[in-house]
């Protein structure tokens, strides 16, 4: 992969979009917020506490499937903005764009703040492996020290939307849910880092 | 450090911690859509046997009410409506619209807020379509956080009531404010 990492978050990460006089900030063909990261993670908590096991995996679930709008829309909207064109745009190899397009995605990823994660593993429109040395989810485990599952279902939902968006059956806005993320790995679980893992659905 | 001031007296101090999180004013904040709020609120609105939008107001009013309690910490704010402004430009400052706090200093038992633009709103008219029953959810924690911290009562003490919706088609959301004598968290 051509991508330079390290030079491409330096430079994302000068990306600031800020409130028009609405208060609302329109970015990326969307409109974005900038809440606390303790509050998504305390709504994921509560409602997963409240859903018990009984609940649990369509609580995790429906987390899980607002990750995987998020990723996809916004993801598209960054791989098609001006900022993303002009810094990753001359990094992208002809021979391996997607791939490329990928690994410049999670280098938006990590330059938001979501997640510092990086591929490890693809297997072009199969499989890729993720690793996430830090995570704003992986929080939780100070609130939730008895957690039993992992907690990444906002990661585990942009990880696969982002394989939609590069290999999907059909071009956007149609190609969502055509790979599915297993979280093999969690910081909020005791493991030294996050481990994601996507394959086709 | 990136350090600005807005157009009154907000101060937004931004940094970027070795993990490359963004520090708003030291607190961690991220970006998200208005796909995702659309969602959280959809599925608390749908998680009604378990309360789920009373989950998400308090959801979101513990996590504003640490981001105002830590910058009135940090900052001496003067006055009752000094904390006013500072909240209400927080509000925009972080994408959730145009806030009015209509609350008087020591006198907690009434209030009210509006909205002339809401995100919340905003985006589940742009998902979906408008509706009869309020979505801010996230905004009734908003502003359940605020009245907290002005007038030094628990979150508990306050119920929000939105009586006007934009969702609903009312060109502003308004907010009836009551101080009930619940103090438990």
């Amino acid at each position: 992969m051509a991508i330079d990492r390290t030079s491409a978050i330096a430079e994302l990460a000068k990306i600031e979009p800020t409130a028009n006089e609405e208060g609302l900030i329109p970015a990326f063909g969307l409109l974005i917020q900038q809440l606390p990261a303790s509050f998504w993670n305390n709504f994921s908590d509560k409602i997963i506490q409240a859903a018990g096991e009984d609940l649990y995996e369509s609580a995790a679930g429906l987390l899980e499937n607002a990750g995987s709008e998020c990723g996809y829309h916004t993801g598209w909207g960054i791989i098609n903005s001006y900022e993303f064109k002009a810094i990753i745009g001359p990094m992208i190899n002809p021979e391996s764009a997607k791939e490329d397009l990928l690994e410049g995605a999670f280098a938006v990823v990590t330059a938001f703040g979501w997640a510092n994660i990086a591929i490890t593993e693809l297997i072009p429109g199969e499989k890729m492996i993720l690793k996430a040395t830090d995570y704003y989810e992986a929080d939780i485990k100070k609130n939730a020290p008895s957690l039993k599952q992992p907690f990444a279902l906002m990661l585990k939902g942009i990880s696969r939307a982002f394989m939609d968006i590069a290999y999907g059956d059909a071009e956007y806005p149609n190609g969502l849910g055509k790979f599915k993320c297993e979280q093999t790995k969690a910081i909020e679980l005791g493991d030294p880092y996050g481990e994601f893992i996507v394959t086709r659905a | 450090m990136d350090t600005q001031k807005t157009n009154h007296s907000l101060l937004v101090k931004r940094e970027t911690d070795s993990n490359l999180r963004h520090l708003i004013n030291g607190i961690h904040s991220v970006y998200h859509c208005n796909h995702y709020i659309s969602l959280f609120t959809q599925l608390a609105d749908d998680a009604k046997l378990l309360q789920g939008s009373t989950l998400l107001a308090n959801a979101a009013a513990e996590s504003f009410y640490e981001v105002f309690f830590s910058y009135f910490q940090e900052n001496q704010i003067p006055t009752f409506q000094d904390k006013i402004n500072i909240i209400e430009q927080y509000f925009s400052f972080s994408g959730l619209g145009q806030l009015k706090l209509l609350l008087t200093e020591n006198e907690p038992d009434a209030g009210k807020a509006t909205m002339t633009c809401s995100h919340i709103d905003t985006a589940w008219l742009k998902k979906w379509s408008s509706r009869p029953e309020p979505v801010n959810f996230i905004g009734h924690g908003f502003i359940k956080a605020a009245c907290a911290l002005l007038f030094e009562t628990k979150l508990a003490a306050f119920v929000v009531d939105e009586t006007e919706s934009i969702v609903a088609g009312a060109s502003k959301s308004v907010f009836q404010i009551t101080l009930t004598n619940c103090e438990e968290e």
